[in-house]
């Protein structure tokens, strides 16, 4: 077996061990987890950004002349829901004090 | 299949107009949160449709964090049906909140021997569990293998961090990968919340939930009600940001939440009767004042 076989996989890395074997697998031990998922979720609303149109939006002017338009059509949304008041309100939480026992 | 193969532009639009005329658009701070948000929940609905018109199970990869979907789908049913009642998208939306609350959609998570991820794991069951999500387990893999020349050191570690899993999600079945091969799960295995009530001497109630994992979260603990007759329909709990609600009884409904106690994984609330929701006997033309809960 070769040398680098004694040093652990990425998804081998342990957090109390210095990154010192200048891999930056390893380096990235501790968030790949959180970076994969931002990527997963950014490419996806990429994605689906791109094949909506959205990206024409900046040629529009009135938002009721351009019903294709993913944008135009969320501005109408949000013109009509913040002209509604919602039929009923949500009421708070009511947050209790903790005590560890 | 991927989750996202459910990708439906009319089912994501729908579902967004409706959650504007309820007015929760308006509350949206992130918008491209929001809109992820969105179109992860119309996806999953899609996907319930379509499970539901076929007589196998079907199962449902999805690469995001399962609680925050989870979370999502049971939050925006609550507020479709607070100000969109009667709705179509509100009765989809709330067809496939309801079977992850009875238990219908198992979860099986897949995790390897890293510290990090296992942490994320813990946190993450924790989560769901609060939400009502049944677990079917926590599968460790890939394993290293001596086959595979990982020395003894490596392979020893990886073992006894699966071990340290199991103990932190007592309850849960954590199984690891043996000689390149997934062990099997089974719904015996499943894992679900199972709130109890007691009464005290004093005559309080006190509502136990026990959460595996709870230990490794940020915890906050309410009470919250959706019908103005009764002091609080739900307990809410907030694990790491993720918030659940737990529905009381009839009997919990009437009465007043006073704090939690906290141990280990579990925690518990006393209730103290809300006067104003009890009979006191005096105008009863029996005498008596109990009541049937």
């Amino acid at each position: 077996m070769s040398d680098d076989i004694e040093r652990p996989p990425w998804w081998l890395s342990d957090n109390e061990e210095p990154s010192d074997q200048g891999s930056s697998s390893r380096d990235s031990g501790s968030s790949w987890d959180m970076a994969s998922m931002l990527g997963m979720v950014t490419s996806m609303a990429g994605e689906w950004w791109a094949s909506s149109g959205a990206s024409d939006h900046a040629g529009h002017g009135d938002p009721a002349d351009h019903p294709e338009c993913v944008i135009c059509k969320g501005l109408l949304v949000l013109g009509t829901a913040t002209s509604v008041a919602p039929v009923t309100e949500l009421r708070e939480v009511r947050w209790l004090p903790i005590r560890r026992a | 299949m991927e989750l996202t193969a459910f990708d439906n532009r009319t089912a994501i639009r729908d579902l967004a107009s409706t959650l504007s005329n309820a007015g929760a658009a308006t509350k949206a701070v992130d918008v491209h949160a929001a809109m992820s948000s969105v179109q992860r929940t119309a996806m999953f609905i899609a996907a319930f449709e379509f499970a539901a018109k076929i007589p196998e199970p079907i199962v449902l990869q999805i690469g995001t964090s399962v609680p925050e979907l989870i979370a999502d789908i049971c939050s925006m049913a609550v507020a479709l049906e607070v100000g969109a009642p009667g709705h179509e998208m509100t009765a989809r939306l709330s067809s496939a909140a309801t079977a992850v609350a009875s238990g219908e959609i198992g979860w099986l998570v897949a995790t390897p021997p890293e510290p990090a991820a296992m942490t994320t794991v813990t946190t993450q069951i924790a989560q769901a569990t609060a939400l009502g999500l049944v677990t079917r387990g926590v599968l460790v893999a890939p394993m290293p293998r001596k086959s595979d020349g990982w020395p003894r050191k490596i392979r020893e570690g990886a073992r006894e961090r699966v071990r340290e899993l199991a103990d932190h999600l007592f309850g849960v079945t954590v199984l690891r990968a043996r000689a390149g091969n997934g062990p099997d799960f089974s719904r015996d295995d499943d894992h679900l919340i199972d709130p109890s009530v007691t009464k005290n001497v004093e005559g309080d109630y006190l509502l136990s939930v026990t959460i595996p994992g709870l230990q490794s979260c940020d915890l906050e603990v309410g009470v919250w009600s959706m019908d103005p007759s009764y002091p609080s329909t739900h307990l809410v709990l907030r694990l790491d940001g993720v918030t659940a609600r737990i529905a009381l009884d009839p009997t919990l409904r009437r009465c007043v939440g006073v704090e939690a106690v906290v141990a280990g994984d579990t925690i518990t609330v006393p209730f103290v009767p809300d006067p104003g929701q009890w009979p006191t006997g005096k105008n009863d033309d029996d005498g008596e004042g109990e009541v049937a809960v």
